[in-house]
């Protein structure tokens, strides 16, 4: 079963440093691939070269078969491919209902000829609404929807963050690192809440992270990374068997989570 | 009807009874100045909002303000298609060359446009058969509706003051719409905003298309009511006094730029004798607003009234004992 | 001037017929034209000093507009009333007062530094980093600076005589002497600002700052003195340049307006904070000022220039020799 994502050959130098070095994956349909790796072997830059936010130096991206390669982020996104940021991004000022009603909107008229568009105006005022308090009852914030975003925890900032990439409606999530900065709690929480994404309205998941324990308990296939290569991919206990993996992490130091 | 339509309402009434219970012909001429540039400084609110300074505005108004003046003196068109001709040519000039100015942004885009202004006003100075060089074109005929020429100034201050009062509604009107919600956003976290499916540059050369549109009707009006246009009615200091008003007034609300507009144009009349002392108050004036009330007239207004009396003497004093403990 | 040289005044302008406009490119209304029979050549020789003489005063006020820049995020609208407040000192010591002039040069070049340094510690130390509030900050110092001036010396164009005067002449290339004598200052102050900014201590603390405020913050470095002696030493630069240039030109309380605007031309074109930037930019405006000038008019020169500014910002914006943001 092929996926929505395939990335080819992926390379990324600056200067004489290749941040990205020949990272190749595909994902498959309805899963959650992890990406770890150690601090600085690239899995950022991986990200932002999917979606468009920095240039590629080489490699090919296709999403749902279209080739995406070198495309602007907003049109990456308009496609289905919303990512999320590893530090809590909110409109800090607006509320949590704003921040993710501006979710949908963006995602609704993204370009300023939508706002020409009686029609589509129209639908986003109708639907919006009922999109924004399925997503805050879905992320479990609807107790929070008036109060100012920059109130909520940083937790609770991140869970916005995700409850305003899903009212983008995406159809592939790549999120960033989503358990940094949260307690045990709140990333079983958060953990518990990408499954239920997967499982409920069957959005696929890319994720960045360095918490082993919430890896492994989620994911599919995590695929690791180390200086920009792709040293391994496979199911969580392939890979906690795989003795490059762990050369890889016992020659650095462990996380500090 | 909510406490603010009510307010509103009275404030413009009280504006436009003014001039008319005052009867002097020069406040008058004070009041019409403080609504032409009213509407410029709102022009240049929308561009603040959005993060941006653009020291062009001023070149902008000044096309609108040519362009008015070639049209009813050259081709003797009526005065309401060479009014709306101002804005739409200022519109237009921002459009086109909004994706190339708006590719940059900060401390690069207020040069660059501060270039761009210059550049303006040097073809202002420069082609001279067209425009009229250093002096300028006069001669420019009144606004004149139909057969209805406008040569009361009391009816031209109340024209100014409906086009400031659109603009404000308008302003206000679009900040609360879906395109203030970008805005904000595109100010805010321009990247967030993009990953969620903004195409920004686009968004920004429409915000810049209407509010280089604002400026224009503003020169448009501009001509018509000073009959003359001249170069260096529209060089960058336009759109520093058009920031000027809108740091004295506060950026966050369209307001600010009216309290702003109002508080500003007519300081220099009074001290209409010596310019070296007008402009010496000014700089003081802006020194003073800077250092002390950075947040503006409407900032500070606004946080007053909000914050209620026993909120801010609370805040005092825990502000007050922090500072005696250390 | 002299007979059988090939220089002469005329009425009428003749096929390579100039108008000598000294230093920066301000209309000045010559009853007569020096036209001078030269070949293509020496023109281009003389176009090319010419374009050195303009660009050495070019680069000292755009060094001292890029280190503000640099080092505190400020861009400094007040820096040609620094230059206009160098050659005001001028006037007054040199002018009224009867002091030496190197004696007035070095007083005036110290007080600008001085008073530099007091309006960084009042107004801006609190808006450094907030850009747009900084830019305003220097607006009004600027407006301030040139109104006070105005009021107590009046705003009519006043004159010192030159401290040396006539001409070398070098296979017939034209050179003032008082052009050399500042070019000469220039250089041995650009000479000892390398040296400071390479080898003294405070030169390099200022490069550390300008660099990562905060990583030189943790290595001991007091960003705010660093900011005083950055606004000091850069208003000093156009202090001197403007003092250097008060004999050579007319003084007015507005002369400060056009080197305001090549130094802004020069730094965008060499890079926002960059050194080296300001004295590529400075040397390239130089001569792209007096090309123009010399064949299709001030103005034109003046276009030329915005055009370029322009066209970096577009395909540069971190100018020739900048770093990206």
């Amino acid at each position: 079963m092929s996926g929505m994502l395939e990335a080819e050959g992926l390379v990324k130098r600056f200067g004489g440093l290749a941040a990205v070095d020949d990272v190749s994956f595909s994902t498959a349909e309805g899963e959650i691939l992890g990406v770890i790796g150690p601090n600085g072997a690239g899995k950022s830059t991986l990200f932002n070269l999917i979606t468009g936010t920095i240039p590629m130096t080489a490699g090919k991206v296709r999403f749902a078969g279209r080739d995406i390669t070198g495309m602007k982020p907003e049109k990456v996104a308009n496609l289905g491919v919303i990512r999320t940021f590893q530090s809590a991004t909110v409109f800090r000022e607006k509320t949590v209902c704003e921040n993710v009603r501006i979710g949908y909107q963006f995602n609704q008229l993204g370009c300023p000829s939508n706002l020409f568009n009686r029609r589509r105006v129209r639908d986003f005022r109708e639907k919006a609404g009922g999109v924004v308090a399925e997503v805050l009852d879905f992320v479990g914030l609807t107790a929070f929807k008036d109060r100012a975003a920059g109130e909520l925890s940083y937790g609770g900032q991140k869970v916005l963050g995700v409850a305003m990439a899903l009212a983008a409606g995406p159809k592939q999530l790549l999120m960033d690192e989503p358990a940094a900065g949260l307690n045990a709690v709140e990333t079983r929480q958060m953990g518990e809440l990408i499954m239920a994404i997967r499982d409920k309205k069957g959005i696929d998941v890319v994720l960045v992270e360095h918490d082993m324990a919430m890896v492994t308990s989620i994911c599919d296939r995590i695929l690791v990374i180390n200086r920009g290569q792709v040293l391994a991919l496979g199911t969580p206990d392939e890979i906690q068997r795989n003795p490059d993996v762990i050369e890889a992490y016992l020659g650095v130091d462990l996380e500090l989570d | 009807m909510n406490r603010k339509t009510v307010l509103f309402v009275i404030a413009l009434v009280a504006a436009v009874a003014w001039p008319f219970a005052l009867d002097n012909s020069f406040f008058t001429h004070i009041g019409v100045s403080v609504w032409m540039f009213t509407l410029l400084a709102l022009s240049m609110n929308l561009m603040l909002r959005m993060g941006q300074l653009s020291l062009a505005h001023g070149g902008l108004m000044g096309l609108g303000a040519y362009t008015a003046a070639l049209l009813m003196l050259r081709l003797d068109a009526p005065f309401l298609l060479a009014f709306v001709s101002a804005g739409v040519v200022g519109g237009l000039v921002a459009l086109i060359t909004g994706p190339i100015l708006l590719r940059v942004k900060g401390v690069y885009f207020v040069l660059l446009t501060f270039a761009f202004g210059e550049i303006i006003v040097l073809m202002f100075v420069d082609w001279v058969t067209l425009f009229g060089g250093n002096n300028g074109l006069f001669g420019v005929p009144r606004a004149q509706l139909f057969d209805f020429i406008l040569r009361d100034r009391a009816l031209s201050y109340v024209f100014a003051l409906g086009l400031a009062a659109l603009g404000y509604l308008g302003l206000r009107w679009i900040y609360r719409s879906e395109t203030g919600a970008v805005i904000d956003a595109l100010h805010d976290d321009e990247e967030l905003a993009q990953s969620l499916g903004i195409n920004a540059l686009r968004y920004r050369v429409v915000v810049f298309a209407i509010s280089g549109f604002m400026a224009g009707i503003a020169g448009g009006f501009y001509a018509s009511y000073y009959t003359f246009v001249t170069p260096n009615a529209f060089t960058f200091w336009a759109a520093v006094d058009a920031l000027v008003m809108n740091i004295l007034g506060g950026i966050a609300v369209p307001a600010g730029a009216v309290m702003g507009a109002i508080l500003l144009v007519p300081l220099p009349e009074l001290l209409r004798d010596s310019q070296e002392y007008q402009v010496l108050f000014y700089g003081l004036v802006l020194i003073f607003f800077l250092k002390f009330i950075p947040n503006g007239l409407y900032g500070t207004f606004a946080y007053l009234i909000s914050t209620p009396r026993r909120e801010i003497g609370m805040r005092a004093r825990k502000v007050l004992a922090w500072r005696q403990w250390k | 001037m002299a007979e059988g040289s090939g220089i002469r005044w005329t009425n009428d302008p003749g096929p390579l017929g100039f108008a000598c406009r000294h230093g920066f490119p301000v209309p000045i209304m010559l009853p007569k034209v020096l036209v001078i029979d030269m070949d293509m050549l020496q023109l281009s020789i003389q176009v090319g000093v010419n374009g050195l003489m303009f660009g050495i005063v070019y680069i000292l006020m755009a060094l001292g507009f890029t280190m503000i820049f640099g080092i505190m995020r400020v861009v400094n609208f007040a820096h040609g009333e620094f230059y206009m407040l160098g050659a005001i000192a001028v006037l007054l010591l040199f002018g009224k007062l009867g002091y030496d002039y190197y004696l007035s040069l070095t007083i005036a070049v110290l007080f600008v530094g001085l008073f530099g340094v007091v309006v960084e510690r009042l107004l801006l130390r609190s808006l450094v980093g907030r850009e747009l509030n900084s830019m305003i900050m220097t607006l009004a110092i600027s407006i301030t600076m040139l109104s006070m001036v105005a009021i107590i010396f009046g705003p009519q164009e006043q004159s010192v005589d030159r401290p040396v005067s006539g001409i070398f002449q070098i296979a017939g290339v034209i050179i003032p002497q008082d052009r050399v004598m500042v070019g000469a200052i220039a250089m041995a102050v650009l000479v000892v600002f390398y040296l400071f900014l390479h080898y003294a201590r405070f030169g390099l603390a200022m490069r550390a700052v300008a660099q990562d405020s905060g990583a030189a913050e943790l290595q001991g470095i007091r960003p705010g003195f660093i900011y005083s002696l950055a606004f000091g030493v850069g208003s000093m630069l156009a202090g001197l340049a403007g003092a250097l240039m008060a004999p050579i030109y007319t003084i007015s309380p507005f002369m400060g307006d056009v080197p305001m605007m090549m130094a802004f031309i020069v730094v965008i074109l060499g890079g926002l904070g960059s050194i080296p930037g300001a004295v590529v930019g400075g040397l390239l405006l130089g001569l792209v000022e007096s090309v123009f000038s010399t064949f299709f008019g001030s103005t034109a020169a003046t276009m030329i220039a915005f055009g370029m500014v322009v066209l970096i910002l577009l395909v540069k914006p971190s100018g020739l020799m900048g770093r990206a943001q």
